[in-house]
């Protein structure tokens, strides 16, 4: 320590200038420890072994095609190719030398005209019998993905302006044309959406997010196209609720108002003019608060349309004709594409907190191995599922059997979907809260203007979707199941048993978020969501074994109501348990509100 | 005068039995450089958590400028970056993406936020790991990106709770170059243990020990402070502290050590002039040697070793219960200047 006055002496004219003793200007400091590229021989071992599998399985494809089964099953062969374009895909997005990449950029372009080829020529074998697009499922759409894949990692690595800007812009004029065309080929012919449609709309919503992927998104094109994405989106949903309540409403007219007896129903009254506010509300919000101007002019235009429709059903009906049923599944096929594309145009535009959270929460589930390991488990569990039911669809008609409808409760009723649940909702909730709150996060979260509500929901919405994510493939094994068959069944089952475990899924996730709250230890919290879990599988065997437990029957019926398999198996019999969802839902809302009253509670002296 | 960026009233916050903070009182004017100095436990962590709305105090009053942190949180958030102790951050989000996210948090409008994350990349000079796990930096790239993150939205008020703990030499320096220079336009208030610090970067120190304020005055006013002459005299010790004592500008003469016939004093003397060539041409004239003479100034360690001892006498400060006499209370703070 300096406790002398330094000698005061001349500065010498030629050093060089100081700041705090630090030369400045000079570089100090250099990058942290250097970076040692492992070296792409690895990624080119790798990628080698994949390129052999996937010609092995091509070859094995292809010869099964032309000329007969052969000692290789062909499904193996399609098992061989997609591990080997796995193995590329590693092997692309780690190796950064230039022939490699532009090789893989030729390879996504070559699988990029092979789709387009297979999506309009009817194909070089038995082009009689075949029209065009024939081959746009499952060909198609299989090499437009693959392209995908592969142009996503040359775009990243390449550094040449021109090859970049040409794939970068590949991938917007691929996505925006499969947008816009899925949708319009959706509105003019009905059946192409259900199978061929829905899927076009994802995949050029795909293409879109690699896009937006790449360029910057604060400004610019990016936030223009993400914009227009989202009103796309809009547009795409306002069709179809105005589709489907439109021709109905104007149809109907006023003489459903009334009753037989000639005098007005109140009640039906009352709810087409509900309907009616339904419209005009959000455009009355939009104009009195501070929305940028194209909310308001949009919500007013809705508005207006929708106002203008129930008013004059109320007095005439012009249409003559009964309308169509559009809602399922044309109509819900359109919402859903329509709100997708909002809720991912909304995720990258808006500057919200509530929505940076969401998408920050979401995205961390995609980064830890929790994530997969859920995921990869639902699937696995519903994997077995579809294999026992498909088994017993076989010897039922091996044995001339009817199975009677709704066949899709076999799927879900049983063992092994009930223990998965039990065990994914402490493993997706356990680390909400409780990390933040050991690692000191959560401190910097609510130093920063944000409020608990938007933390607490934030989290509570991000596991919510991904809980739902989960139980997407029970889902998309049906949906596959159809295709091949060909054989409908009834779906409708599906639609309300989705309904329900969203519902539960709320007041599980609600529940599971709440005990993350209260703890800082993550295993405290998963084991107290765990009891949580097995006291509602204690309603079930309550109801189910109609246990009194010295409980009064009030209670009892209480009990019963909560029992979740109870209405799962209500749903999959076709009925929309309404009452028990909404029971659910509250459930979920209470828990949400004491997860935040704890976090506040901090406050209180 | 303005009203201060920080105006911190009688405030006291205890965890249970534990008093942490205890009446401390203090102003930070806008652009003021305030060091927050104290030994561990001293309470400094607590008063920032206090500032930052981030705990509630048990008594007293702050506001940050102008809005009550109790009653105003929002508002005070929105002027204040903050860096804790344990730069907590997400592991699996990458500098860049943290960066932007936060911005996004905080407001920072969409038009020129990639430039503002450049820039402050770039201040805090982690431009080059902008890329990297935030799990794969080492303790000093963490901190600089708490550091930047503190100041991503150019709040008025940065409070940084030991900035530089756990960095090695060059990057403290850096650091501190970094903080010193977001100073003057804004309010910085940085506490820290390591006095070197304090007295390169800031202009003002509070010295706060057990929960009190034992010290706040100005770098300038320190350093402005009398000093002492220090001597070492070969000589009979007796006759020259009689002749150091005769001698009419020296107002005390205090005999320190004695090594056979080597003596050491600390002089004070009564007016603030320099006397160490006149003392000497007249210790010279006796015939005695001269070893050592010396001006010392009072330093910030002296002081704070000063300030630290002193209290090490007091027992700790316990919250007063219903039938509990009160701790005594010892003077405390000077007056800022």
């Amino acid at each position: 320590m300096s406790t002398t006055t330094p000698e005061t002496s001349q500065p010498d004219p030629k050093a060089a200038p100081m700041l705090l003793g630090v030369p400045i200007g000079s570089p100090v400091e250099t990058a942290p420890s250097a970076v040692l590229v492992e070296g792409p021989t690895f990624a080119r071992a790798v990628g080698f072994l994949g390129l052999f599998l996937l010609t092995l399985g091509g070859v094995v494809i292809i010869s099964t095609r032309a000329l007969g089964p052969r000692w290789v099953p062909e499904g193996w062969g399609f098992l061989f190719g997609s591990f080997g374009l796995a193995l590329m895909l590693y092997w692309a997005s780690s190796d950064n030398d230039q022939e490699i990449r532009r090789a893989f950029g030729g390879f996504a372009a070559f699988w990029l005209l092979f789709a387009v080829v297979a999506a309009f020529v009817p194909g070089p074998f038995n082009v009689v019998e075949k029209t065009a697009g024939f081959y746009l499922l499952p060909w198609g759409i299989g090499a437009a993905i693959i392209s995908l894949l592969f142009l996503v990692p040359f775009c990243r690595h390449e550094t040449d302006e021109l090859y970049r800007n040409a794939a970068v812009s590949t991938l917007l004029g691929a996505g925006g044309l499969l947008c816009v065309a899925s949708v319009a080929a959706g509105v003019f012919r009905p059946d192409f959406l259900a199978g061929p449609g829905l899927t076009l709309a994802l995949l050029g919503l795909a293409f879109l997010c690699a896009y937006l992927g790449q360029v910057d998104t604060s400004d610019g094109i990016g936030y223009t196209v993400a914009f227009a994405l989202g009103a796309f989106g809009a547009v795409v949903v306002a069709y179809a609720v105005g589709r489907a309540a439109f021709p109905t409403l104007l149809y109907e007219g006023p003489s459903t108002l009334r009753n037989p007896n000639g005098s007005l129903d109140v009640w039906k009254t009352g709810f087409r003019l509900l309907g009616g506010l339904v419209f005009v509300v959000p455009a009355i919000l939009a104009l009195v608060s501070r929305s940028p101007m194209w909310l308001k002019a949009a919500t007013g235009v809705v508005g207006l349309a929708g106002a203008g429709v129930v008013v004059t059903s109320l007095f005439t009906n012009p249409v003559l004709t009964s309308p169509k049923p559009f809602l399922v599944p044309n109509g819900l096929i359109f919402i859903a594409i329509g709100l997708l594309y909002m809720a991912v145009s909304l995720g990258v535009c808006s500057d919200n907190q509530f929505v940076t959270l969401t998408r920050r929460e979401l995205s961390a589930y995609f980064f830890s191995p929790i994530g997969y390991l859920v995921l990869g488990g639902m699937a696995f569990v519903q994997w077995n599922q579809y294999r026992l039911f498909l088994s017993t669809l076989a010897e039922a008609g091996q044995q001339s059997q009817a199975v009677p409808e709704p066949i899709v409760r076999m799927m879900f009723l049983d063992f092994l979907p009930v223990i998965a649940l039990l065990l994914q909702v402490p493993a997706l909730t356990m680390r909400l809260l409780a990390e933040e709150r050991r690692t000191g996060s959560l401190e910097v979260l609510l130093t920063a203007p944000v409020n608990e509500w938007p933390v607490v929901l934030s989290k509570f919405l991000a596991t919510w979707v991904f809980f739902m994510l989960t139980w997407l493939p029970a889902g998309l094994y049906l949906v596959a199941l159809r295709m091949e068959t060909g054989v409908p069944f009834d779906y409708r089952p599906l639609l309300s048993y989705y309904l329900c475990v969203a519902a539960q899924g709320l007041a599980f996730i609600g529940m599971g978020l709440f005990f993350s709250t209260i703890t800082k230890d993550q295993i405290v919290a998963a084991v107290l969501a765990f009891v949580g879990m097995l006291i509602f599988f204690l309603f079930y065997l309550m109801r189910r074994d109609q246990l009194a437990l010295g409980l009064p029957p009030v209670v009892q019926t209480a009990i019963g109501r909560l029992s979740f398999i109870h209405m799962w198996v209500e749903s999959l019999s076709g009925r929309l348990p309404l009452r028990d969802t909404l029971l659910f839902a509250s459930i979920g809302a209470f828990w949400v509100f004491l997860s935040v009253k704890v976090l506040e509670a901090r406050k209180w002296t | 005068m303005a009203a201060p960026a920080i105006h911190v009233e009688h405030l006291t916050k205890n965890y249970g039995t534990v008093l942490a903070v205890d009446d401390i009182s203090f102003q930070v004017q806008p652009g003021e450089l305030v060091g927050l100095l104290g030994p561990n436990g001293a309470g400094k962590s607590t008063c920032m958590r206090i500032l930052t709305t981030w705990q509630p105090a048990s008594s007293g009053y702050a506001r940050l400028a102008g809005f009550d942190v109790m009653y105003q949180s929002m508002e005070v958030r929105r002027r204040i970056g903050y860096l804790p102790e344990s730069v907590p951050l997400y592991p699996e989000m990458r500098v860049r993406e943290y960066l932007t996210y936060r911005a996004k948090l905080k407001g920072v409008d969409r038009h020129g936020r990639t430039a503002r994350i450049d820039h402050c990349l770039e201040k805090c000079r982690i431009k080059e790991v902008q890329n990297r796990l935030l799990a794969t930096l080492s303790k000093g790239y963490r901190q600089r990106v708490g550091l930047a993150d503190a100041m991503l939205a150019d709040p008025p008020i940065l409070i940084l709770d030991e900035p530089t703990s756990g960095l090695d030499p060059v990057q403290i320096t850096e650091t501190l170059a970094a903080i010193k220079e977001f100073g003057g336009q804004h309010t910085v208030l940085l506490s820290t243990h390591i006095l070197s610090e304090v007295e390169k970067v800031c202009e003002r120190v509070i010295i706060i020990n057990k929960g009190r304020i034992k010290f706040d005055d100005t770098m300038k006013s320190i350093a402005a402070r009398e000093p002492t002459h220090v001597v070492e005299v070969r000589g009979p010790a007796e006759a020259v502290t009689r002749f150091l004592r005769e001698q009419p500008e020296l107002a005390s003469v205090v005999a320190t050590a004695t090594d056979g016939d080597l003596t050491a004093f600390e002089l004070k003397t009564r007016d603030r002039k320099d006397l160490r060539e006149e003392l000497s041409r007249r210790i010279a004239v006796k015939g005695w040697g001269i070893r050592r003479i010396d001006l010392r100034r009072e330093s910030l360690e002296d002081l704070f070793t000063a300030v630290v001892k002193q209290s090490e006498s007091t027992p700790i400060p316990v919250a007063p219960v219903d039938d509990v006499p009160p701790v005594s209370l010892e003077p405390t703070s000077t007056p800022a200047a």
